[in-house]
C-alpha cells in the first residue's frame, strides 16, 4: 500500500503539464502594466500637491509692536537686565570724567602759574614773562627755576616740553605758533612776518593772515586790517621763475622804509613815547 | 570788677583785631591789568605806516609798587617798568623789546617828569553829562585840554581803583581810571579804547625787566643836554 502510494507521489512529483502557449508572457505584461499605473498616480499627486503648494496664500496676522517689543525686551532682559547696563553706563562717565578731570585741570592747576595765585591774569602775565625777550628758551628756563619746589618734576617736564618746542619749530614750519612771542624772529612781529621764508615762519605767517590777527598771548596781541594783510601778501608774490615780483620787492621796501622812519622818530633821540597817545598821533598822523 | 576787666579784654580784642584787618587790608596789594585796543583812522588815503599800529594793545599792569605798560604793535613791542613807595616814583625803565637793536635806558623820577613836560600843564573838563560803557564799565566824559591847545577826550570810571598818576601823567586830573581815550585833527584820529579789564593777582615776573641782548642806552632831556655830553666825553678821551 505504502509503495503504491510512494509511486504516485513519484509520478506526481515528475509530473509535467506545459502552460498555453503566450501565457507566461501575458502574465508578466499585466504585472508590469499595473506596476506603471501605480507609479503614474503617484506623479500626479506630488504634482497636485506641489501646484496646491503654489497657489497656497497665509494671510498674515494685523501687526503689533507692543507684542514685539515686549518679545524684543524679554529677549534683552535674558541677556543682560537694563539697570545693569544704566550701572554701567554711569561707571563708565564717571571714569571718562575722572580721567579728564586728573589729567588736563588738575595738572593745570598744579602748574607753576597757579600756584602763584588765581585768575586769568597770571596765564597771560606768565606768558608775558616767559616771553619778554627775543631768546625765550633761556628765560624760560630761568623762570621755571623760581618756581616751587613742590611742582619741580611738573616743571621740569614742561621746561623740556618748551625746549622741544622751540626746537621743533626751528626746525618744522608747520609748528604750533599760539603762544608766545619768544617764538618770534628778534621777537619782532614784523619781522617775523616779512621774512618767514628765510626763517621757516610760515605757519605763523599763514595763521596772522587766515584770522587777522597775532596773539602773543591773552593780553599782547595785533589785530590785521585787511589792508595790513593785503600788503603782507604781496611781499610773497613771485614771477614765474619764482623769484620775487616787482610788487613784492616794492612792499618790502615800503616796509623797511616805514620801519627806518619809526625808528628815528621813536628810538634817535628817546625823547618820544610809542605807548603814549599825542607821541603816536604826531607820529602816525603827521609824519606819515 | 570782673565784669569791668571781661569788657575791658573784649574792647582790647576787638580794637586788636580791627587794627590787624587795617593793617592787612594796607598790605594787600592791589592789582589791575587793564588792556586797550589801538584804533587808527585817517582821513586821507596814505602810504599805510598807520596800519604798523592800527589794531595794536596797549597794556598796563599794577601790583604791589610795580607797574607795567606795555605796548604791542607790528612795528615795536615797547615796556615801561615803574618802581614806586608809598605812592611815590623811584624809578622808571623804558625798554624797547622787539627788534635788531633793543634797548633800555632809565629815568629817574625828575627824568620821567621831563619826558613826560608836555602835560605839565593840563586842564581836565569832567562838567560833561556824556556817558558810556567801556569794557562793562559805566563810563563818564571828560575833557583833556593840554598847553598847546591839544585836546584828548577821554571816559573814565570810578569803578576801578585808579592808577597812579606818574604812570599815565596825562590822566592825573581825571577823578577815575580813563577806559577810553582819543586824540583828534585834521588828518584823523587815534584810539585807546579798553577791551579788558582785569583784578586778578598778576604774576610777579611780568615786572621783571628783560636784559638779554638789551643796550643800555643813557637819557637826554633835550638835544641840547645830549650835544654837552657828547662835548665832554670827547674832552674826557
Amino acid at each position: 500500500m505504502a509503495d503504491n502510494s510512494n509511486n504516485i507521489l513519484k509520478q506526481l512529483q515528475q509530473l509535467e503539464i506545459l502552460p498555453p502557449a503566450g501565457a507566461f508572457e501575458k502574465a508578466w505584461q499585466a504585472i508590469v502594466q499595473n506596476e506603471l499605473a501605480a507609479e503614474g498616480d503617484i506623479a500626479d499627486a506630488e504634482r497636485i500637491i506641489f501646484a496646491r503648494l503654489q497657489e497656497h496664500e497665509l494671510a498674515a496676522p494685523p501687526l503689533d509692536f507692543s507684542r514685539i517689543h515686549k518679545t524684543t525686551e524679554q529677549k534683552i532682559n535674558r541677556i543682560i537686565p537694563v539697570y545693569w547696563l544704566r550701572a554701567a553706563a554711569v561707571l563708565l562717565l564717571v571714569a571718562a570724567g575722572s580721567i579728564l578731570y586728573f589729567s588736563v585741570f588738575r595738572k593745570n592747576e598744579n602748574s607753576p602759574a597757579h600756584y602763584a595765585g588765581t585768575g586769568m591774569v597770571k596765564d597771560s602775565a606768565g606768558e608775558i614773562a616767559k616771553n619778554d625777550t627775543a631768546d625765550s628758551a633761556s628765560r624760560q628756563t630761568a623762570s621755571v627755576n623760581t618756581t616751587p619746589a613742590v611742582v619741580a618734576t611738573e616743571v621740569q617736564q614742561k621746561k623740556t616740553i618748551a625746549n622741544n618746542f622751540v626746537n621743533k619749530t626751528k626746525r618744522n614750519a608747520n609748528a604750533n605758533f599760539s603762544s608766545g612771542e619768544g617764538q618770534l624772529y628778534e621777537n619782532d612781529v614784523l619781522l617775523t612776518l616779512v621774512n618767514y621764508k628765510s626763517q621757516d615762519w610760515e605757519a605763523f605767517f599763514t595763521k596772522a593772515v587766515t584770522e587777522k590777527r597775532i596773539t602773543l598771548n591773552k593780553y599782547s596781541y595785533h589785530n590785521l586790517s585787511d589792508k595790513m594783510v593785503e600788503l603782507l601778501q604781496e611781499t610773497y608774490l613771485t614771477k614765474n621763475n619764482g623769484k620775487p615780483a616787482r610788487k613784492a620787492r616794492k612792499t618790502s621796501r615800503k616796509f623797511e622804509k616805514w620801519r627806518k622812519k619809526d625808528e628815528k622818530y621813536f628810538d634817535k633821540y628817546l625823547q618820544k613815547n610809542p605807548a603814549d597817545i599825542i607821541d603816536l598821533s604826531e607820529f602816525i598822523l603827521k609824519k606819515n | 570788677m570782673r565784669i569791668k576787666s571781661s569788657l575791658a579784654l573784649l574792647l582790647f580784642a576787638v580794637t586788636v583785631q580791627f587794627i590787624f584787618n587795617q593793617s592787612f587790608a594796607q598790605i594787600k596789594p592791589v592789582n589791575t591789568a587793564i588792556v586797550y585796543n589801538i584804533v587808527v583812522t585817517k582821513n586821507k588815503h596814505t602810504g599805510g605806516l598807520e596800519e604798523t599800529y592800527n589794531g595794536g594793545t596797549k597794556a598796563i599792569f599794577v601790583s604791589n609798587k610795580k607797574a607795567r605798560i606795555r605796548l604791542v604793535s607790528l612795528m615795536r613791542i615797547q615796556s615801561i617798568f615803574f618802581d614806586y613807595d608809598e605812592a611815590q616814583l623811584k624809578k622808571t625803565t623804558i625798554i624797547k623789546e622787539s627788534g635788531k637793536k633793543k634797548y633800555l635806558f632809565r629815568l629817574t623820577p625828575a627824568e620821567w617828569k621831563l619826558y613826560n613836560k608836555k602835560y605839565d600843564s593840563l586842564v581836565c573838563d569832567t562838567s560833561f553829562t556824556d556817558s558810556m560803557v567801556v569794557a562793562g564799565y559805566p563810563c563818564r566824559k571828560a575833557v583833556i585840554t593840554l598847553e598847546d591847545e591839544k585836546q584828548v577826550n577821554v571816559f573814565y570810571t570810578d569803578s576801578i581803583h585808579s592808577v597812579n598818576a606818574f604812570i599815565e601823567p596825562l590822566f592825573r586830573c581825571i577823578p577815575g581810571t580813563v577806559l577810553q581815550y582819543e586824540f583828534s585833527s585834521k588828518k584823523g584820529t587815534v584810539l585807546f579804547k579798553a577791551s579788558e579789564v582785569s583784578n586778578h593777582y598778576i604774576e610777579p615776573k611780568i615786572f621783571t625787566i628783560p636784559s638779554k641782548n638789551v643796550a643800555v642806552r643813557k637819557y637826554y632831556p633835550n638835544k641840547k643836554a645830549r650835544r654837552e655830553a657828547e662835548v665832554t666825553t670827547e674832552e674826557d678821551q
